[in-house]
């Protein structure tokens, strides 16, 4: 029975210990474009909507502006922020935000 | 082999997983429905209650608020400067209820059990959790600025939680004579809200220029330097000629006695000041209960940055202003973010499981004028079990920009408050 139970905690220490890199989590990472872009990605102001767009328009969307091929008035603080995610965690993000209906 | 029980295994994987960080099941152990209490009512408290049922609707979640409305401080300045009235910034719990089946208690919570795992109500009632989440925002260091007490707030009105407060100040504003000078007394850091006294400052400067041109604001501060410094000093100069002055700490700007019938001001190495409308921003920690929780340490609380749970006591996690969470700011955007990663970690806790890797943001807007927005935005993350700002990226708006930019900015301020209380109280 301890050796069972040692046994056990091992698989569960392994599970549960905290992986060095763990991957992109694309809900955890659009939970804070919506403080902007709006519940589900649908804003009611200035700031465009996100949801319904397609992986590739905002998979191209934040690499453009984490490369600062988007500038201008309408592109205020993405430049800024896309600069943040790698590109792991950029295709886990449109890959979620574009399951928004 | 003797066979165990699924208790026995659940008990003994519970041991092995405390050691390794985390403790699944055995927290909701032979309970169907988890049960979360989250107290504080703001942007991080209702975010979390939120998306605590989002996530999983199998856990009883509780906010305790006392107030039945809540008034936002960010746009709170715009009331102050006659670009919005105080309802407009008024958000109830109908949603939470209704949307989600939070269970929302109006009430304040008095006393944390962390051994039983209990929270006591002002209304008599006892809340039993299996994780408590504490988003109880700033208390004030009452007497930190000799004669600044609780009762001086009602002549020297610190709106620096809005509501009551913000419409104080306001009608004193609306009650002082042109040429009179309004005095804002700003606080060392940390602080509630870095860029609000600031913003306060354009806010009430748009309103003196507009309505009483003669006045006058001065700004005496207990540090040398404040945030987008550079952006507001720019705009101030553009938009409200010299109506402004900012002394610094390093020339006497730190104020440490006010009398609040004489609306006098005397400052660290021996200035004296007056104003018409004073406004003190005194120096600040984190809400009471988190104090009667025993989780701060000093004035605020250590928190792991992976999942905000106390470093101090297990099953309880602390965010929004009265966590340490630096590099993020005290903001309701960081205190929201925070609420977020915060809901999908107990979610993941009590699953048995471990939490997704926490990505955060703060994106702040504030208006130097009608026409005339600035920024700060920032990514953070942990590494090494700390928080971070992911480097090479973030920061504040260009220094040099054009007058459409700056009304861009603006205009997108709106909209991010919008957006942002929509996503947390809508």
């Amino acid at each position: 029975m301890t050796r069972l139970l040692l046994a056990a905690a091992a698989v569960v220490a392994a599970g549960i210990a905290p992986a060095q890199a763990q991957q992109a989590d694309g809900r955890i990472l659009a939970m804070s474009c919506l403080n902007c872009h709006g519940p589900g990605g649908k804003s009611g102001g200035d700031i465009p909507s996100i949801a319904g767009k397609s992986e590739d328009f905002l998979k191209n969307a934040l690499v453009d502006f984490r490369e600062g091929r988007r500038s201008g008035n309408s592109a205020t603080v993405m430049g800024r922020l896309a600069k943040g995610y790698s590109d792991d965690e950029i295709a886990a993000v449109a890959k979620y935000i574009a399951t928004l209906k | 082999m003797t066979r165990i029980s699924r208790r026995e295994f659940a008990a003994g994987a519970a041991g092995a997983a405390a050691l390794a960080g985390f403790a699944p099941a055995a927290l909701a152990q032979g309970r169907a429905r988890p049960r979360v209490v989250v107290v504080g009512g703001g942007f991080g408290g209702a975010t979390t209650a939120k998306y605590l049922r989002m996530l999983d609707k199998n856990i009883q979640v509780t906010l305790v608020e006392p107030s039945q409305t809540f008034y936002t401080c960010p746009f709170s300045n715009l009331v102050l400067g006659g670009l919005r009235t105080l309802p407009s910034i008024a958000h109830n719990y109908t949603a939470m209820r209704n949307k989600y089946g939070v269970n929302v208690l109006h009430t304040t919570a008095t006393k944390v059990d962390a051994a039983k795992k209990t929270v006591a109500l002002a209304n008599g009632q006892t809340l039993q959790y299996d994780k408590l989440v504490l988003s109880p925002g700033i208390d004030f260091k009452w007497g930190a600025i000799a004669g600044y007490d609780e009762p001086a707030s009602q002549l020297l009105p610190h709106a620096w939680k809005a509501g009551p407060q913000t419409a104080l100040l306001r009608r004193q504003l609306e009650a002082m004579k042109d040429g009179g000078t309004v005095v804002i007394a700003a606080p060392a850091d940390p602080f509630r809200c870095p860029p609000g006294p600031y913003e306060r400052v354009s806010m009430i400067a748009h309103y003196l220029k507009t309505k009483k041109p003669k006045s006058k604001i001065l700004i005496l501060d207990a540090k040398d330097a404040f945030s987008k410094q550079g952006l507001f000093m720019g705009g101030w100069k553009a938009l409200y000629g010299d109506m402004i002055e900012w002394v610094p700490l390093s020339k006497d700007g730190k104020v440490v006695k006010v009398d609040a019938k004489t609306r006098q001001l005397e400052c660290e190495l021996g200035a004296k000041h007056k104003g018409d409308v004073v406004n003190v921003v005194p120096p600040q920690k984190a809400g009471a209960i988190a104090m009667a929780a025993g989780v701060a340490q000093g004035d605020w609380c250590p928190i792991n940055p992976a999942t905000f749970e106390s470093t101090m006591q297990k099953d309880i996690h602390v965010i929004g202003d009265a966590s340490i969470a630096a590099p993020m700011p005290k903001s309701g955007f960081s205190a929201s973010s925070q609420g977020k990663v915060t809901a999908a970690a107990i979610v993941a806790m009590l699953q048995g499981k471990e939490p997704a890797a926490a990505s955060f943001a703060n994106t702040c807007y504030s208006l130097v004028g009608p026409d005339y927005g600035i920024s700060v935005a920032a990514v953070y993350k942990v590494q090494d079990g700390k928080m971070i700002a992911v480097p090479n990226s973030g920061g504040v708006s260009p220094a040099q920009a054009d007058p459409a930019f700056r009304k861009a900015e603006a205009r997108y301020g709106e909209s991010w408050y919008k957006a942002n209380t929509a996503e947390v109280w809508g």
